[in-house]
C-alpha cells in the first residue's frame, strides 16, 4: 500500500505529459494564428512603401516571415498527417479531418516554429512598431 | 520519505513540462504575443480545441508585394533601321536559280556474289581428318 502514492504521482506525471503533448497541434495553431496577425499587421503598416520599393530591408524581411509562416503550416500539416499544401480536392476531402499525430514529424514542426519565432523576434527587434501605426485591427 | 519522493517527482514533472514547452510551440506564443491586438484578432478565427486542415490552410499568408529580389536591368537595344526595302531589292537582284541537269547515276560497283556452297563431298576430296571437304565454285 505504501507504493500507492508514488504510483499515483507517476501516473499523474504521465497524464500531464500526455496532455501537454496532445496540445501541440492546438498550441501550434494558436502560435501560427498569432504570427499571421503579426505578419498581416506588418504588411498593412508597410504596404505603401513596399509596393513602391520592394527591395527595402523591411519589405524583404516581411516576405521572409510570410515564407516561414507557410513552411510552419506545412510542418503542422505533416505532423497531423494531412496533405501539405493540399489541392482543392484534397482540402475538400479532408477539411474537417482531425489531427492524427505523426510523431516523427515533430522535429520538422518544432524546427519550423523555432525558425519562425527567431525571424519574428528579429523583425520586431530590427523594425519596432511605431506607436499609432499599427495595422487595421 | 514519501514527502521527499513527492517533491522529487514534482520537480521532475516541472522540468519535463518546461522542456516540452521550450520545444517551440509554447515559447513562440509567448514571444510574439507582444502584438496583442493583431494576435487576438487572428486567434478568434481559430478558437476551439479541434485543429483541422481547413483551419491550418486559413492561416496561410500571401505576399502583398513582389519579392524584393533585384532584377537585372534591361539590356539597352539600339533602334533597328527599317531595311525591308533594301532586303527586297537585294532579293530582286538575285537571278532565279537554274534547274541543274540531272547528273547521271554513278555506275554501281559490280556485286561479287559470295561463293556458293554447292556440294559437300565426303569421298576423295575429304580432308582426311574425317570432315567432309567443301567445294566452292
Amino acid at each position: 500500500m505504501r507504493f500507492v502514492p508514488k504510483l499515483c504521482m507517476v501516473l499523474l506525471n504521465v497524464i500531464a505529459i500526455l496532455t501537454l503533448t496532445c496540445n501541440i497541434p492546438a498550441d501550434t495553431r494558436n502560435s501560427l494564428a498569432t504570427a499571421q496577425g503579426v505578419i498581416q499587421s506588418a504588411q498593412s503598416q508597410h504596404q505603401a512603401e513596399c509596393s513602391a520599393n520592394p527591395s527595402m530591408a523591411v519589405c524583404t524581411k516581411i516576405n521572409e516571415l510570410v515564407r516561414l509562416q507557410n513552411v510552419a503550416i506545412d510542418g503542422l500539416e505533416t505532423y497531423c498527417g494531412w496533405p501539405a499544401r493540399p489541392t482543392a480536392a484534397q482540402l475538400a476531402a479532408a477539411s474537417q479531418t482531425p489531427c492524427t499525430k505523426n510523431a516523427p514529424a515533430l522535429t520538422i514542426l518544432t524546427t519550423a516554429l523555432q525558425n519562425l519565432n527567431t525571424a519574428i523576434a528579429d523583425y520586431k527587434g530590427s523594425f519596432p512598431t511605431k506607436p499609432g501605426t499599427g495595422g487595421p485591427i | 520519505l514519501i514527502i521527499s519522493i513527492l517533491l522529487y517527482l514534482t520537480q521532475l514533472a516541472l522540468g519535463i513540462v518546461g522542456q516540452i514547452k521550450s520545444l517551440g510551440a509554447g515559447s513562440l506564443t509567448a514571444e510574439i504575443i507582444q502584438d496583442v491586438e493583431a494576435g487576438i484578432a487572428a486567434l478568434t478565427k481559430v478558437k476551439g480545441s479541434l485543429v483541422t486542415l481547413q483551419q491550418a490552410e486559413s492561416l496561410r499568408t500571401a505576399e502583398t508585394w513582389p519579392d524584393g529580389l533585384v532584377a537585372d536591368p534591361p539590356i539597352p537595344v539600339a533602334p533597328i533601321a527599317d531595311t525591308s526595302h533594301a532586303i527586297e531589292a537585294a532579293f530582286d537582284k538575285i537571278a532565279p536559280p537554274t534547274e541543274a541537269a540531272p547528273t547521271p547515276a554513278a555506275p554501281k560497283p559490280a556485286v561479287v556474289a559470295p561463293p556458293n556452297v554447292t556440294d559437300i563431298q565426303d569421298d576423295e576430296n575429304s580432308t582426311g581428318n574425317g570432315n567432309p571437304a567443301v567445294v566452292v565454285e
